[in-house]
């Protein structure tokens, strides 16, 4: 313990050393850049490196398990998920996309510690055109049913996704998908986008076959029971309300993963310190989704892990440009970014382990551009108050801005109130579960609304605020954002972009342009918290940060 | 006596009808969409629009309430819009856990209160007396979720000897029936005590003590057994109000109840569910209170002679006594 205070101290202090030294150098802001470049080169984003100088664990660190026992681990999730057959029945569930990432598997595989695409139930892909992409079936992958994998099972699955999950990001992309002989499948796509690749490495594209399905009894069956998949687990019980069962599965095509744990038991409880306390009591070994602040709690603990990590997500303050808001004046935006405080958003958004956001893409994205210096993102009341002056907007507290927000993120919105006060700007603040936020977020009557992107990988969502067709479909969180053909066309050429340096330079391009419109303030790196038993290592990750089930293991 | 119970069958009705409008009433007024709940954010306006249609979303207030209680008396309370099961088959195994930890529950809280306000009443005036109300007091102020907590905290994760959520092992059920019975010990309490010291001071104590009856005897076999009535009845009323009650309970627990069912339905804006969890609950309660009323008047003589008479023999027999 004593050691790992020690070595903790002795990273911060090597870190503050070399930060120190950054700050040195004639330009600071290229000291910020050399610091991101070289969290960069470690796979960690600035906010993981900060967590693990201040003695936290991260995602995706520990070294592959090695034994296969017939132990069991028990893992408390927040809630039940509502399906266990998500992209069979057009459900985006994080819960259920826990499960059924552990019971199918996905053509291709994201290695979450490299961010390199690896094969998985193809060996192999290439693009045989824009929108054509060719995947080769893997040999020898056995089924839930004990049938091998066909290529007429990945065409029967598309088929899935783009009728049950045509309205989510699983099926609409997709036009469909074509057998070319009986190891090779081509996918059409209806964007060009090179990212979707990587995409199908997401756990709604886990592949199942038609007969399973149907022994299942349909969708609505096998979301009861999913007994299909060619996963590293295998469904076997959901007792409703009380647990949903796993037991590994020992026919698992790829022989170098090790499964510690014979079963799984996913548990629910939505109350954070009770999931906690049943890892403090050992009655469960994982304790998902717990908030940040929360989790930070547990630092240093004897009793129990705390695991801290960033999922690609950046917390972004949009402004309402439209109507007769107040923020559709640009003095206004560009007066209220000024007066943010941006450290302090960070520290309340983060739980102190992440620093402000300087682009709008996260800072270990290939895309990541530093748009703004450490210098643009200090407090300047007096260069607000004067924009605003020279504007000739009010400053005697009669200007009144309204937010919107989840109450999970109120402590942040605060602090933007405390912020904005200072330059005699009133910020009416409206916490609202999620349902209500969807739905109020959908009117638009809000000045100001925080919501995070997913800025890791170029999918055709990227920047969805400004994208002419989901500005057109009236699809866009806080009301209609304003966009134009430019950036718009921006938005494209960055999304089909094939090499990755030019998308990096192109969205360092898009990024200039959102700033001198102040289209939307970059807040921080957004974070997810998980607390386990001291004994678990393991702690590994699918997309968007969702925890992978099937890679926890005991210490040695 | 079966003209009253058919009258407090009848009685029963209204009651319902206006429960189930209150909380359909709430359904209206609460913002989000179902149709939107339903499909999800991703969704077109015209898959919503359709969805609406679909749902009788757009008929009139009166006639979505009128269609809804059809089905209520048909055993339908509509399907949940997060599972597509129908409302009743996912409550129905979440009820009888809820009954058995509202059954722990209330005899916990009775065992304990009754032991209390005994003690109490006994020892009146001293230091027992104020010790027992400031121990009573204290379960009644404390909220149910930090009891829950402190009791996770000792009984589970210190002491290792309950396990801290769910109810896969048997033991898992204490946890919940402490946590929701704790804080009734001072109704139960108070309830004892003062039926007690009245009981106490009746002539027939006096009586027996004049007998040479040992406080003993005094104590358990005359004063207490007529001091229960009271007690009983407050006992039969909890049965009915804690099945409900147990929502913040069972979310800290992670106990598959009703209550842990309607609070997921709420962050879900899983209106069937809520409606359905809500007047199930609603009826569980009249119909618990009406068996306790109906075993009342069948096990005191006295009250089923005012029932049978419309409370005419009481009225008649006071000057006869005079």
């Amino acid at each position: 313990m004593k050691l790992r205070n020690l070595a903790s101290v002795g990273l911060a202090g090597v870190m503050a050393l070399s930060m120190a030294a950054c700050g040195n150098s004639s330009a600071p802001a290229s000291g910020a850049a050399t610091s991101n470049a070289a969290v960069a080169e470690s796979g960690e984003t600035q906010a993981e490196a900060n967590a693990k100088a201040a003695g936290v664990l991260t995602a995706n660190a520990d070294p592959a398990n090695t034994e296969v026992t017939d132990e069991a681990i028990t893992i408390g999730l927040a809630s039940e998920p509502s399906t266990l057959f998500p992209s069979g029945t057009g459900s985006t569930e994080n819960e259920a996309q826990i499960v059924y990432g552990a019971i199918t598997d996905t053509l291709v595989h994201k290695d979450q510690a490299t961010g390199k695409l690896v094969p998985g139930l193809a060996t192999e892909w290439k693009w045989t055109d824009d929108t054509h992409l060719q995947f080769t079936i893997r040999d020898g992958v056995t089924m839930g049913d004990g049938k091998a994998l066909t290529a007429d099972d990945v065409v029967y699955d598309v088929g899935v996704w783009t009728t049950a999950s045509a309205s989510t990001d699983t099926g609409r992309f997709i036009v469909g998908a074509t057998k070319d002989d009986d190891t090779h499948v081509t996918i059409e796509y209806n964007v060009k986008a090179p990212a979707m690749v990587e995409m199908m490495s997401m756990t709604n594209f886990g592949i199942f076959s038609e007969a399973e399905v149907n022994a299942a009894g349909g969708a609505e069956g096998a979301s009861k029971a999913p007994t299909f998949g060619s996963g590293k687990y295998k469904f076997k019980e959901w007792k409703h309300g009380e647990k949903i069962v796993l037991e590994r599965n020992d026919n698992y095509w790829d022989s170098n993963w090790k499964g510690y744990y014979k079963t799984i038991n996913l548990t629910f409880t939505n109350d954070a310190a009770a999931r906690e306390m049943a890892v403090e009591s050992g009655d469960s070994q994982v304790a998902y989704d717990m908030p940040v602040s929360q989790a930070a709690t547990f630092k240093g603990s004897d009793a129990v892990s705390t695991v801290v990590y960033t999922f690609g997500q950046v917390a972004h303050l949009w402004y309402n440009m439209t109507g007769d808001h107040a923020t559709k004046d640009l003095a206004m935006r560009q007066a209220i970014d000024k007066a943010l405080d941006f450290d302090a958003l960070a520290q309340v958004g983060t739980a102190g382990f992440g620093t402000p956001a300087l682009g709008y893409f996260e800072d270990n994205s290939p895309y990541y551009n530093q748009t703004f210096t450490k210098e643009e993102r200090a407090v300047d009341l007096d260069g607000a108050k004067k924009i605003l002056e020279d504007a000739g907007i009010a400053t005697d507290g009669s200007v009144e801005l309204d937010i919107l927000g989840m109450q999970d993120t109120a402590a942040v919105y605060t602090v933007i109130q405390e912020n904005l006060s200072k330059i005699g700007i009133k910020v009416n603040i409206e916490t609202v579960d999620t349902p209500t936020f969807v739905q109020d977020a959908f009117g638009g009557n809000y000045d100001l609304i925080m919501v995070g992107e997913y800025t890791a990988e170029r999918y055709p969502t990227l920047i969805p605020f400004l994208q002419k067709a989901t500005v057109d479909s009236g699809f866009v969180i806080g009301g209609p954002k304003i966009t134009t053909p430019e950036i718009d066309a921006a938005i494209t050429k960055l999304i089909e972009e094939k090499d990755t340096g030019k998308a990096k330079e192109e969205a360092g391009a898009l990024e200039q342009t959102m700033k001198d419109q102040m289209i939307v303030s970059n807040l921080y790196p957004e974070m997810k918290a998980v607390i386990t038993g001291t004994d678990i290592k393991g702690y590994t990750t699918r997309e968007r940060g969702f925890m992978d089930i099937t890679n926890f293991y005991k210490k040695a | 006596m079966l003209k009253y119970i058919i009258k407090r069958i009848l009685l029963l009705i209204p009651i319902l009808l206006g429960v189930s409008a209150i909380i359909f009433a709430l359904k209206t007024v609460t913002p989000g969409d179902p149709a939107r709940q339903i499909l999800g954010n991703d969704a077109t306006q015209e898959q919503i629009d359709a969805k609406r249609e679909e749902l009788g979303l757009n008929d009139p207030v009166v006639v979505q309430y009128v269609r809804y209680i059809g089905g209520v008396v048909r055993g339908d309370f509509g399907d949940s819009y997060r599972t597509g099961e129908p409302v009743l088959k996912e409550i129905l195994p979440r009820l009888k856990t809820s009954g058995v930890i509202t059954l722990g529950a209330v005899a916990i809280g009775a065992f304990l209160g009754i032991i209390l306000g005994i003690l109490s009443a006994l020892k009146k005036y001293t230091w027992v007396d104020s010790l027992v109300l400031v121990i009573s007091m204290f379960f009644q102020s404390v909220p149910e979720f930090v009891v829950g907590l402190v009791l996770i905290m000792v009984l589970a994760v210190n002491l290792h000897l309950l396990p801290t959520n769910g109810i896969e092992n048997p033991l898992g059920y204490i946890m919940p029936m402490l946590c929701i019975g704790l804080p009734s010990i001072a109704s139960y309490t108070r309830i004892t005590r003062s039926s007690m010291l009245e009981v106490l001071g009746e002539d027939y104590i006096r009586t027996a003590r004049a007998k040479g009856q040992t406080e003993h005897n005094i104590t358990y076999h005359h004063a207490l057994r007529n001091a229960m009535i009271p007690v009983a009845q407050s006992i039969g009323t909890s049965l009915g109000n804690s099945i409900g009650g147990g929502m913040v309970v069972e979310t800290v627990f992670g106990v598959p109840g009703v209550g842990k069912y309607i609070v997921d339905s709420i962050t879900q804006r899983n209106y069937p569910s809520i409606l359905g969890g809500a007047l199930i609950i609603a009826i569980v309660l009249v119909v618990i209170n009406l068996l306790v009323d109906i075993a009342f008047v069948l096990i005191d003589p006295r009250l089923k002679t005012t029932i049978i008479s419309g409370g005419a023999s009481r009225k008649k027999s006071k000057p006869a006594a005079a």
